[in-house]
């Protein structure tokens, strides 16, 4: 394996690491979102402030970007090293 | 008209009759004299020749112009001497009649002439003055007769005078009141003929169309009797039956019939005539006319009481007959108020109305009679009068003196009597079924060894629930008498309350409850102990909205408690209450002593929250210590909102944890049916859960997306769904020209695809453009029409 296959495998290998770390620490994240969803009672739109909906919103949008963010991170990680 | 008729029959009774008007005053009335009853007495003297003839006569009849107030019965007339020195009525009477029937005189306050036959003839003589004393003993303030009165004292020969005490005393007034004295010859053999009319009675109706006329006819003195008239008038005062029929000797009881009478109202009037044996002949007629009804129907009888108190039961009936058609929409009309009546059909077409009702406060003379339909017309039966007595229960006084109850207060330790003083008290009393009753309240805080409570009327039995709180200073706390209703009467019910010394005693909580663990109000709880060789209440309470009621007990004796409640197993039970506080469970069914099965046992479920989500796995477990009962098997049934069981455990031990794991899947309750077994006796409880749906209460991306509609259909920082349209707007925009920007996508069919992507997404996959659909009529119409734009412009590209 020349150079450019050793980085290949080495970026893989780190984007799999990323991949799997960040999706590890999704699944403590949807717990702590759901706890924050009922004591905010983000279900309820009528009953709270418009404050309190864009933090539910904010919240709702986490794993959302968290996934975004670990996916850009490990794909990143793959093209980066193959660009280089 | 009716003039005339009146003029025709006063020419016929002046004809006919017999005895010569003597003395008498019958000018100027402008006013009257009330008889209102037992010793209310009325007079007028009068001296003969004064106005009449001056000659010695036989007095045989008195006249006097009376009216009627309501409904008065009989009126003492008696005929007597004048005391000389001071001109007052004196107690010899001459005469009399006490048995003048004022039911049915006049009552129009100008007054009738009406005439009494003196029950014997008694001679007056010239120049002598005489006394016409009337009194109506059966009278009361609101049933009464009326004697008319000149107030302006035009008659010379005499005076009237009143007594208001049974003549103890008589009081002159300068008036004259209505009188005539009739008679015959002094000495002689005084003819006359006495007519009574008898049936159809006066006021009275029928449903017959063929009447019977009845009256009694005596001919007095050298006479017989010849021949007698009927005589009918209709409503409209038309003679239409003069019938004539033959009589003999100088007593009779005779009748004559009259067919095919309309309805209508009728009066009528009857004429005797009789002969003595030298052809002399003389006729007479009733004084007044007898009226009545001929009808569809015909009110009969009524029953019911003439007198009742406040808060009594009553049934009224009444009895009318039809012809033919029955009754309906019957109710009683009492002192204003309507209550629903029954009806029956006891025979024919007779028909009984029957109410009971529970008399309302407020005493005084009340009327009742019944309204109802007959053939679609309204009717009402005659109003009947009742006297409503006042009903009172309160301390003895020197008004009340009919003693009910007498309450003591002893020591319950030594016996020896206690001042105690009442704190409150309140005493719901009444004579019905108690949906009316009265209540009285007392308090005392001075201290008193013994409490009288006297009650009106004194004959009757009287339901009381008391509510008593005494004590006596620091030395003897507070405690409750409360008992189930009591039924007191006049002999005399002796209540003996103990108290118990602050330094014997403690306070004890009784916690009900049922076997659901909810707490029961309005338990009534007795605690009894023997106390002298007896069994005695000590305390009584009811339960208030937590369950609970407090008491003040001596730990050293036994005592025995009774829970009671309606709907409720009555509970019973004895211990020696050393302990501050007791849970006691009532269940179902009938009364009877048991054990207490929960004395020492603890429970504990899980899981602890009365709400639970759906979809999700839950241990249940049913944890149970005994300390007291060896328990041989305990354990639950878990059952969905249909009662379908979901699950069972049961363990054999004597105490632990039972547990059950069940998905509460989409159920929207669960029950928990738990149980322990004592020495073979099956006690259970119950415990629910509500099931609440997830919804959106966990994490998921459809919450966003749900968040976001949400909180724009009900606004956020003032943006509703057309804000939520432009950010989306905005977003395909800034989305579609950065991208176009960054990856040089200039190609118009390739900028549409990209649009249209987008907006599939955003309104198909997200939802978020529901809102910009103008019409309804085609769903995700803005994705469709994007989608046609997108078709067009790729078909253009192509034909290039």
């Amino acid at each position: 394996m020349n150079k450019r296959g050793q980085t290949l495998a080495l970026s893989i290998t780190s984007a799999l690491l990323i991949f799997i770390v960040g999706f590890l620490v999704l699944n403590f994240l949807t717990g702590e979102i759901t706890s924050a969803r009922n004591q905010l009672n983000c279900a309820n739109p009528t009953a709270i402030t418009d404050g309190t909906k864009l933090l539910c919103l904010a919240i709702d949008a986490t794993v959302p970007y968290w996934i975004w963010l670990v996916l850009s991170i490990a794909i990143g990680a793959v093209i980066g090293r193959l660009a280089l | 008209m009716k003039l005339i008729y009146v003029f025709l029959i006063a020419v016929l009774c002046l004809s006919f009759t017999s005895a010569t008007r003597y003395e008498y005053y019958d000018e100027s009335d402008d006013t009257q004299y009330p008889l209102t009853g037992i010793g209310e007495i009325a007079s007028q003297t009068f001296t003969i020749g004064t106005v009449g003839a001056d000659e010695a006569f036989a007095a045989t009849n008195i006249t006097l112009k009376l009216f009627r107030v309501s409904n008065p019965t009989i009126l003492n007339v008696s005929l007597r001497g004048v005391t000389l020195a001071t001109g007052k009525p004196n107690s010899t009477i001459f005469a009399h009649n006490n048995s003048f029937n004022v039911g049915a005189i006049t009552e129009d306050t100008d007054g009738a002439w009406y005439n009494l036959k003196l029950t014997s003839v008694y001679d007056l003589q010239p120049s002598t003055q005489y006394a016409v004393v009337v009194s109506c003993p059966a009278c009361d303030g609101t049933d009464y007769v009326q004697w008319k009165q000149d107030t302006a004292d035009g008659y010379a020969g005499g005076q009237f005078w009143y007594s208001t005490n049974g003549e103890v005393s008589w009081t002159e007034l300068n008036r004259d009141n209505m009188f005539e004295i009739h008679g015959g010859f002094a000495g002689a053999t005084v003819n006359w003929i006495n007519t009574t009319l008898k049936l159809p009675a006066n006021n009275s109706a029928t449903t017959n169309t063929y009447v019977n006329f009845t009256a009694e006819i005596i001919a007095h003195g050298n006479i017989n009797l010849t021949n007698w008239t009927v005589y009918l008038w209709n409503s409209t005062n038309a003679l239409i039956n003069s019938t004539l029929r033959t009589l003999t000797g100088n007593l009779n009881n005779t009748n004559l019939y009259v067919g095919d009478l309309q309805p209508e109202s009728y009066h009528w009037n009857a004429k005797a005539c009789a002969r003595n044996t030298t052809g002399y002949s003389l006729c007479n007629m009733s004084i007044y006319n007898y009226t009545f009804l001929i009808d569809t129907l015909v009110q009969n009888n009524n029953i019911s009481n003439l007198t009742t108190a406040e808060t009594a039961q009553e049934t009224f009936i009444q009895n009318i007959t039809t012809a033919g058609s029955e009754p309906t929409n019957v109710r009683l009309w009492y002192n204003g108020t309507y209550y629903t009546a029954t009806t029956t059909n006891p025979s024919g077409d007779d028909y009984l109305f029957t109410a009971t009702i529970q008399i309302p406060t407020g005493n005084g003379t009340k009327y009742w009679k019944y309204s109802y339909e007959v053939d679609g017309i309204k009717r009402n039966t005659t109003a009947n009068p009742q006297y409503v007595a006042k009903t009172i229960f309160q301390m003895c006084n020197s008004t009340m003196l009919v003693k009910y109850l007498n309450l003591t207060f002893k020591d319950e330790g030594t016996l020896a009597g206690v001042n105690a003083s009442i704190t409150y008290s309140s005493w719901v009393y009444w004579l019905g079924d108690g949906s009316i009753n009265k209540t009285y309240t007392y308090t005392n805080s001075t201290g008193d060894h013994n409490i009288p409570l006297c009650a009106v009327p004194s004959a009757r039995t009287l339901n009381v629930k008391p509510y008593v709180q005494y004590k006596s200073g620091a030395e003897y706390p507070q405690r409750i008498w409360n008992p189930s209703t009591l039924s007191l009467t006049n002999s005399t019910l002796n209540q003996t309350l103990y108290l118990l010394s602050s330094t014997s005693g403690q306070y004890v909580t009784f916690q009900v409850i049922n076997s659901a663990e909810q707490s029961l109000q309005g338990v009534l709880v007795t605690a009894t102990r023997t106390i002298d060789g007896v069994s005695t209440a000590v305390a009584s309470g009811t339960t208030g909205a937590d369950g609970s009621v407090t008491f003040w007990l001596d730990p050293n004796f036994v005592h025995s408690f009774t829970f009671v409640r309606s709907g409720y197993t009555t509970y019973s039970t004895s211990f020696t209450p050393t302990q501050t506080s007791y849970t006691i469970t009532m269940g179902s069914a009938g009364a009877t002593t048991q054990n207490n099965y929960y004395r020492g046992i603890s429970i504990s479920i899980t899981p602890e929250n009365t709400t639970i989500t759906n979809r999700t796995s839950y241990d249940f477990t049913f944890a149970l210590s005994s300390s007291y009962w060896e328990v041989t098997e305990f354990g639950f049934i878990l059952k969905n909102i249909t009662g379908d069981a979901l699950g069972s455990v049961s363990e054999g031990t004597n105490g632990g944890v039972a547990t059950l794991n069940i998905n509460t899947a989409n159920y929207t309750q669960i029950l928990m049916d738990y149980y322990w077994v004592i020495e073979g006796n099956y006690t259970n409880g119950t415990r629910l859960w509500y099931v609440s749906s997830t919804g959106l209460s966990k994490f998921s991306i459809r919450s966003l997306i749900e968040d976001f509609k949400n909180y724009f259909n009900v606004g956020i920082f003032g943006l509703d769904n057309f804000g939520l349209a432009i950010i989306t707007f905005l977003l395909i925009f800034v989305t579609t020209g950065i991208m176009s920007y960054k990856f040089g996508i200039t190609n118009p069919a390739s900028i549409s695809v990209f649009v249209f992507t987008l907006i599939l997404f955003f309104d198909v996959g997200l939802g978020l453009l529901d809102n910009l659909n103008p019409v309804g009529a085609i769903p995700h119409f803005i994705t469709v029409l994007t989608g046609i734009i997108m078709v067009g412009v790729m078909f253009r590209e192509f034909y290039r």
